[in-house]
């Protein structure tokens, strides 16, 4: 899924020390993209604007041929559900839940995606390609960080997103998960034929996407 | 709607203390108002079956003291402190002839795992006032028989043809044998006071309150015969020979010895059932100087109208309690308040997730309705099941307020 952004400009209500304005940003279909930048530099800002959680004030964000601002919050939830996948730096699982059940939230909480035995036998395998197999009936809170954030990815990889977004997702983790981590999306988002964009400080993991874009330099948040 | 019970189902389970209590707090606030009113409907209802309904009690008169004791002894054998009067009483009732006397001696109880029946002594004519109907055996006969309650039966494992034997009045009381009882008849449910009481004649309960004793067969020749019926009591001849060894129970063999010491007239009651035979009849006993005059020690007593004066004092205390429960409904109301606002900021980085992860606001708001469904649904389930237990002791809580 092709994703452009045109004359964007977006800041926070109530927040005048912040201000992102892209000129324009081409993402092709099944690109790998990582972002990196400082911190406040708008990563995590345009992440979600891409996945439609913020709306810029002005400019255009088509992803695939539908323009993200033109929809209403309910289609643009609808979007996020059906063609989206999110990963954050601090996991975000429900302590209450274990693995399979954090793994089949998105289900459990929309309507719109049908828990059926496919996506029972789904989970299953990507567990087994998570390395998650023998933990899915364990509680969240008893993983590993490592653990804790391949389950995230699983959560963000079971209804099949077309875009894949990772917001630091090894922030968290030391040296070794954070590239095993990196890999996992990178393998999944291309055996997917997903689009995956990253936000990451971590300039040697970046060098692993397809392209990266530096917002020192790319983008201008004031 | 499934999932969304699942998920606040996990969410309770996992946060175990904070929903225990707030069920407990649910659960009390629902089932103690409920309660509450269901315990005074029965306290109403029971006592205005024996003081208004079918067999009602027209007049009681007794020891002067309070009317509500005195009421509450005579309705529902509740015990009375320093309520004995002579018997002479009963003779003179029956002597002016405005009324027939049923006369009550209430001094003995047989208590059995906690629970208390109350060993009343009368005459047969308290079974045809209150149209007691025997469900096994037979009523009243000899001295020393006795016809139970169907709950005290029950509760006792006896049936006719059993005994049962009086608790001794002390741990400290030697003096005498309890006198052991035959269990004669057993009565059918009434559901009312009398279903608990263990019935004896008049001079059986007397002789269990030491007031008299007969001995063994060895003294059978000097024993006196003692009138199974009530109305010749007066020719009971005294005997007393120390030498001889008290009965323990009443036989055909010992019967004729058991005897009293001075003037039965002179032997204590503790309530009079008065049935006036006519409306004037009642007004004339109740403008009786006798009972007018504090001097006299006595009083008489229509249970209707006291009754009525204890359910005023029940139902505004009641309303007092039921304002009590308003306050506790609001602070419980004001605390599952303050739950959910700090759940809410408790949250709300789960709440960015799911939302991020495209939850609708809406499910959102019924993830967390559904917690409170749960937990009042629960509670609901756990007040009616206290109100069951509840329900399934009435009885033992009726008795233990003296009815």
């Amino acid at each position: 899924m092709d994703i452009r952004l045109q004359d964007v400009d977006f800041s926070y209500a109530g927040d005048a020390g912040f201000r992102l304005r892209i000129g324009r940003l081409d993402i092709p279909a099944s690109q790998s993209l990582a972002l990196t930048g400082p911190s406040g530099s708008g990563k995590t800002t345009l992440l979600r604007l891409l996945a439609g959680i913020l709306s810029p004030q002005h400019g255009q964000i088509f992803v695939g041929d539908q323009s993200l601002p033109a929809l209403t919050d309910p289609q643009r939830r609808a979007f996020r559900i059906r063609r989206v996948g999110f990963v954050f730096q601090d996991f975000r699982l429900l302590d209450y839940l274990d693995v399979r059940e954090n793994i089949l939230l998105p289900y459990r909480i929309n309507d719109a995606l049908p828990l059926d035995a496919a996506v029972q036998t789904r989970l299953d395998e990507l567990a087994a390609a998570l390395g998650l197999t023998g933990r899915l009936g364990h509680n969240a809170q008893a993983l590993s960080q490592g653990e804790k954030q391949r389950v995230a990815v699983a959560r963000a990889l079971l209804p099949g997103p077309r875009l894949l977004l990772a917001d630091e997702p090894t922030g968290n983790l030391d040296g070794d998960n954070a590239r095993r981590i990196m890999e996992l999306l990178l393998h999944h988002a291309r055996a997917a034929g997903a689009t995956l964009v990253t936000a990451t400080h971590d300039l040697a993991l970046a060098g692993r996407f397809d392209r990266t874009v530096d917002f020192n330099t790319f983008a201008h948040a004031a | 709607m499934r999932h969304r019970l699942l998920l606040a189902w996990r969410h309770l389970l996992h946060h175990r203390i904070r929903s225990g209590i707030l069920l407990a707090c649910l659960t009390l606030s629902f089932c103690l108002p409920l309660a509450s009113h269901w315990l005074v409907r029965e306290f109403e209802h029971r006592l205005h079956s024996r003081a208004h309904a079918t067999g009602a009690t027209p007049l009681v008169i007794g020891a002067r003291g309070s009317p509500f004791d005195l009421v509450l002894h005579t309705l529902n054998f509740r015990p009375l402190e320093n309520g004995v009067f002579s018997a002479a009483e009963l003779a003179r009732l029956r002597a002016g002839g405005l009324a027939t006397p049923v006369p009550i001696y209430l001094a003995d109880y047989k208590t059995k795992r906690g629970l208390s029946f109350p060993i009343v002594g009368t005459t047969l004519d308290y079974f045809e006032f209150r149209q007691l109907p025997l469900a096994a055996g037979e009523g009243l006969v000899l001295l020393g028989d006795c016809v139970l309650g169907a709950h005290a039966a029950t509760a006792l494992q006896v049936a006719p043809g059993g005994s049962i034997t009086p608790d001794p009045r002390s741990l400290a009381d030697l003096s005498s044998l309890p006198l052991k009882l035959s269990v004669a008849g057993v009565l059918a449910p009434t559901h009312t006071a009398d279903d608990n009481a263990i019935f004896v004649d008049l001079k059986t309960a007397w002789v269990l309150a030491g007031h008299g004793h007969g001995h063994d067969p060895a003294a059978r020749d000097a024993a006196v015969r003692l009138s199974a019926t009530n109305s010749n009591a007066s020719t009971n001849t005294v005997v007393f020979n120390e030498a001889l060894p008290i009965a323990a129970r009443i036989t055909p063999d010992n019967i004729a010895t058991f005897h009293f010491h001075g003037d039965l007239a002179q032997l204590p009651l503790t309530a009079i059932i008065a049935r006036p035979h006519s409306e004037m009849d009642s007004v004339i006993l109740q403008g009786d100087r006798t009972y007018l005059d504090a001097k006299s020690g006595l009083q008489a007593l229509v249970p209707a109208q006291v009754a009525g004066q204890m359910l005023e004092l029940v139902f505004s205390v009641k309303r007092y309690v039921d304002a009590n429960y308003i306050v506790v409904a609001a602070g419980t109301l004001l605390f599952l308040a303050l739950i959910i606002l700090l759940s809410q900021r408790l949250r709300r980085e789960e709440m960015d997730t799911l939302f991020q992860l495209g939850c609708s606001r809406g499910t959102m708001f019924w993830l967390q309705a559904c917690e409170l469904l749960i937990i009042i649904a629960a509670s609901a389930v756990l007040a009616a099941g206290l109100a069951w237990v509840a329900a399934s002791r009435v009885d033992q809580l009726m008795r233990g307020a003296g009815l």
